[in-house]
């Protein structure tokens, strides 16, 4: 798998470019490996497909390789990275979890104007072992959360309708909700005030250009623990990963 | 009357929110957080429509359906899964379960109550 991953960043990473791989233990009996390259990246739909098409695989190396060509751009660049992330195709592959790791899942609510940003969000916080809840819809969002609050909010600022600013002051204005954490998610440019005055409600700003889902990811997990990566489901989303 | 509908998933937010955007559009939604609380609220709620999550702890959705499809008294229902994202190979089990279809999660809020429409073929239905 490792090897698949670096031959692509290679390859699709120009001369001079960086390719970087980081290998962190996640805990006694996982670890994290993250390969990060400087090259064309990943249209953000093909990133959906991506991990979507990943998290199916198994066994087979082969499948892999293929998914990975599918989801370059093509070597004529006839496809313009219309959503390049940051501009680097930064993977993640969740590390192995074993079977019966206790945890209660954390609700994550998920609230973005786009609805393939919150399918790549949906697949990924899974993977964490954490229960998103997503959608488009800020006043369903919002009457969802009085009625039960979840344990983590992302938050886009920039929806059709409604302010992210208005609708965090509302979300704060539900009883209890002061400590659940805020992570804002924005391709927004903030200004200092207004930087400063999301950071009274919020409790992280994460910029979508500056590291893509995975700082985004890295931010949540610093906040609700990880899950056991769907240990309770019988699926096959969390046995693929396990080895 | 309002057209009754049962939202089966253990994720208690997402139940919630999937059953106040049906109760806009008019629907009485009912939740169960599981296949034993779904049984026992079929003894006395009679639904049009449930919708399924498949990954249920305890009996599965897989396994709910299949029970509630050889059930005479529910075998009518409309039973639409609620699939994980991409996951191809539930999607192709949830049909062989007995389910009339599949969503798959996350739900498109924007679309879930023209696609529920659909699927009860409530042509009178705002």
């Amino acid at each position: 798998v490792l090897s698949n991953y670096l031959s692509n960043a290679v390859k699709f990473t120009a001369d001079g470019g960086q390719v970087s791989v980081r290998i962190r233990p996640e805990r006694d009996d996982a670890f994290r490996v993250e390969v990060e390259d400087n090259g064309v990246g990943i249209r953000e739909e093909d990133l959906v497909r991506l991990f979507v098409e990943f998290q199916q695989l198994d066994a087979g190396s082969a499948k892999r390789i293929k998914v990975r060509d599918s989801a370059s751009p093509s070597p004529g660049g006839s496809v313009a990275p219309r959503a390049a992330v940051a501009g680097a195709a930064h993977l993640r592959q969740p590390a192995a979890v074993a079977p019966g790791s206790t945890g209660a899942a954390a609700d994550i609510l998920v609230l973005d104007d786009d609805p393939a940003v919150l399918k790549l969000l949906e697949v990924m916080l899974r993977k964490h072992g954490l229960r998103p809840t997503c959608t488009t819809d800020p006043a369903l969002a919002l009457a969802a959360a009085q009625a039960r609050l979840p344990d983590l909010l992302i938050l886009d600022l920039l929806m059709p309708g409604v302010s992210g600013t208005a609708f965090l002051e509302r979300f704060r204005a539900i009883p209890q909700s002061g400590p659940v954490p805020v992570i804002i998610w924005t391709v927004k440019d903030l200004s200092p005030p207004e930087r400063a005055h999301l950071l009274t409600l919020a409790q992280a700003i994460v910029l979508k250009r500056e590291g893509g889902i995975a700082a985004l990811v890295d931010r949540v997990l610093a906040y609700v623990p990880q899950g056991a990566a769907g240990s309770n489901r019988s699926d096959g989303d969390s046995d693929s990963h396990r080895r | 009357m309002a057209i009754p509908i049962l939202i089966v998933d253990d994720n208690a937010l997402n139940a919630k929110l999937t059953k106040l955007l049906l109760r806009q559009h008019g629907y009485e939604v009912q939740t169960a957080a599981d296949a034993e609380q779904a049984l026992e609220l079929l003894k006395t709620f009679v639904p049009r429509l449930i919708l399924m999550d498949l990954q249920l702890p305890g009996m599965d959705g897989f396994e709910l359906t299949r029970r509630l499809k050889n059930d005479p008294g529910t075998c009518d229902i409309v039973v639409v899964a609620l699939t994980a994202y991409a996951m191809k190979g539930d999607e192709r089990r949830a049909l062989e379960s007995g389910c009339d279809g599949y969503i798959a999660k996350p739900i498109d809020t924007r679309t879930l109550p023209q696609r529920v429409s659909h699927y009860l073929g409530a042509r009178s239905h705002p």
